[in-house]
């Protein structure tokens, strides 16, 4: 909504060019050409944007590869680690069992 | 309505009274647009025009798919960090038992006189997750 009395203020120049002028005629002729300017000032904006999520999108885009790749990589170690794990453990308890056997055996 | 028009400097001011159709058509492109009736009026005054390529729809359009597109790649995202985050600490984690299980068996095997276990493979790992 505009205010009841909206208040403009010019150049001192565009001012005096306007005095005895038909303000009504003027806004009327004008107001299709504030439209355009409008839409290309709103275009300006949207290829800026435009540009600004292309260059996110592009980053976002290799760092989910990235991540996409360590996640398969960390799974793959993860399972072998596991079996590691598993592996050593057991063999670790043998060991022992002939360390002990050893022990008694030397004394 | 009452339109006002000020010098920026000096005195003086002209009063206009604005017709019914001209306000609406103020502000239908006010709220169109989202700018303020009075920053069209002082456009129009002021007669200081830009052409328009006539994309704008085309931009629009655009503008809503890209942000669509980032929009779905960031709600794969962070799941995503958040459960490669997890991996990476449980591998830290087993990566600890994994040092102490191989200096045990290292002592084992060095006390009954067996070779050290190598396993290169299994140290990178470790000294990865380690880091």
């Amino acid at each position: 909504m505009i205010k009841t009395k909206p208040e403009v203020v010019l150049s001192r120049e565009k001012f005096n060019a306007l005095k005895g002028r038909d303000i009504n005629a003027l806004l009327r002729e004008n107001l299709p050409k504030v439209e355009e300017t409008l839409m290309a000032e709103r275009e300006e904006f949207l290829r800026e944007k435009i540009a600004k999520l292309e260059e996110k999108l592009h980053k976002m885009e290799g760092e989910i590869e990235e991540l996409r790749e360590f996640y398969e990589k960390a799974t793959k170690d993860r399972k072998f680690m596991m079996t590691e794990r598993e592996r050593l453990k057991q063999e670790n308890a043998e060991l022992r069992v002939e360390v002990e056997k050893n022990k008694v055996h030397k004394s | 309505m009452k339109l006002i028009i000020k010098p920026e400097k000096g005195f003086g001011k002209i009063k206009v009274e604005l017709d019914g159709e001209l306000v609406g058509e103020i502000e239908r492109l006010s709220e169109r647009y989202g700018v303020p009736a009075e920053k069209i009026i002082e456009m129009a005054l002021k007669g200081e025009f830009r052409e328009s390529h006539g994309e704008l729809e085309e931009l629009e359009e655009k503008t809503e798919n890209l942000e669509k597109r980032v929009w779905k790649l960031e709600r794969e995202y962070s799941p995503l960090r958040f459960k490669a985050y997890g991996l990476s600490e449980d591998n830290k984690v087993l990566a600890g038992e994994l040092t102490s299980l191989i200096a045990e068996n290292n002592q084992l095997r060095r006390f009954l006189g067996l070779k050290p276990e190598k396993n290169l493979e299994l140290r990178r790992l470790i000294s990865y997750y380690r880091k």
